[in-house]
């Protein structure tokens, strides 16, 4: 049906029940919004024999501010993030960043827990949780729990730090101090992947600056900081970018396009952010 | 036997339950199980919105989601938008402006165009190009779709809701 192979359905309504159904089928998939699970069981590409969906656990769906940080559960929307006052007021950058994935009804439904377990290569919110210093907490069987910091989550493209029944519950994004951040993405359509994306953060430990589509995976330009932090000017720490990116070709743009195309991505972003 | 598992949703106001495939895509449900034809499948693969409904008053992709999501809830379909008193604003002001030509994408994009209005009733045109992103039109160049939503948007914001 639909190009999918055969498979059973589990609602389930707690995460810790979730972990339990992935322990007993590795061949599980966990279903939160669906936007990126539903077109791929579609294209043939993912055979789970149980969908295990996620979408209805309560209490991991809020937006909150926790002293330094500012906590959003695995379940809140895109839209949300997009949209949320408290966001907007304190991560004005990650709404930006939530604001240009896909388009309006993939945003109603999209999970943040869900982009950020999937690391799509070209994913805009993890880019911009990269570059903010986000920490990801997950939680694991037996009910154990840990945090993970985002550059050490995000491994490569699809590829992250959980483990096989592993799930993550929320993201905290710290909001300490006055802070210039930005997301810049380039794309020939409007609801395309980003080309390439930057994403610009003043830290407490000094600009960050990471890249989607233009290398393995979502990427921290570590050669681009670097000058920075030596004084560099904008432009001439954005032309550092070569040495951090290893881009591919493919359907959108080639891998020599991308390596002309980053750098001036990477200076706009810079300049915007107001950075001297 | 292929495993089956039961969903409830209301749609349009009427409660239909049945027992279906887990496979199934809420585009199919409402096609296929209860003849709602105005919903059409463009692309079948996310891109072009003709599929779009509301889930409890908002737009999603109907053939980018399992029925099994919408259980319990409340989908509005194009057929479900009219009220009791005749042509719900929008379906008017495409009427008026001309906004559709062979008409394949346009119940989705007027379903898009409801739920943006809910959350941006006060629009520029910009503002509506870019909140219709998701949906694709081959014949008419946009130009009237976004003529048609910006003459709706007042009758709506009076209204105070779709």
């Amino acid at each position: 049906m639909n190009g999918m192979a055969p498979f059973a359905y589990r609602r389930v309504r707690t995460f810790a029940e979730a972990i339990t159904a992935l322990e007993e089928d590795p061949d599980a998939k966990v279903l939160a919004g669906g936007q990126s699970l539903v077109p791929g069981l579609k294209l043939g590409a993912l055979h789970p024999s149980v969908v295990v969906d996620i979408g209805r656990i309560t209490g991991h769906d809020q937006i909150e501010r926790t002293g330094d940080h500012l906590r959003i559960g695995a379940l809140v929307r895109h839209h949300e993030v997009a949209t949320d006052v408290l966001v907007g007021a304190t991560a004005p950058a990650l709404a930006m960043a939530a604001r240009s994935v896909g388009d309006l009804p993939v945003r109603h439904l999209g999970t943040l827990g869900g982009t950020v377990a999937l690391a799509h290569p070209a994913a805009d919110i993890p880019t911009m949780l990269l570059a903010l210093g986000a920490t990801i907490q997950c939680q694991g069987p037996g009910g154990s729990t840990r945090v993970v910091a985002a550059e050490d989550f995000f491994l490569g493209a699809f590829r992250t730090a959980l483990g096989p029944a592993e799930l993550v519950t929320a993201v905290q994004v710290p909001i300490t101090g006055p802070r210039s951040a930005t997301y810049l993405k380039y794309h020939r359509r409007a609801m395309d992947w980003a080309l390439v994306s930057v994403a610009v953060a003043e830290t407490p430990d000094g600009w960050h600056v990471a890249l989607a589509n233009a290398g393995d995976g979502i990427l921290r330009a570590t050669a681009v900081e670097a000058a920075l932090r030596a004084g560099e000017a904008p432009a001439s720490a954005a032309a550092k970018v070569g040495e951090d990116i290893d881009p591919r070709t493919d359907a959108w743009g080639t891998a020599a396009y991308r390596r002309r195309l980053t750098p001036v991505l990477v200076r706009r972003a810079l300049e915007q952010v107001g950075e001297p | 036997m292929r495993p089956t598992t039961s969903c409830s949703l209301v749609v349009n106001g009427a409660t239909h339950e049945a027992s279906v495939d887990p496979r199934m895509l809420l585009v199919a449900f409402l096609r296929d199980v209860l003849e709602l034809t105005g919903t059409a499948v463009g692309c079948d693969t996310s891109a072009c919105g003709a599929c779009t409904v509301l889930l409890d008053g908002e737009s999603v992709k109907s053939c980018s989601l399992l029925v099994m999501q919408a259980d319990g809830r409340k989908v509005t379909t194009i057929e479900g938008l009219a009220g009791a008193d005749g042509p719900h604003p929008l379906q008017e002001a495409f009427h008026r402006a001309h906004a559709l030509q062979c008409g394949y994408c346009t119940p989705g994009m007027i379903m898009a165009a409801a739920s943006f209005l809910r959350e941006q009733p006060d629009p520029t045109s910009e503002g509506v190009r870019r909140g219709l992103v998701g949906n694709l039109c081959r014949c008419t160049g946009y130009h009237n779709i976004v003529r048609a939503v910006l003459d709706a948007a007042p009758a709506l914001r009076q209204q105070g809701s779709t």
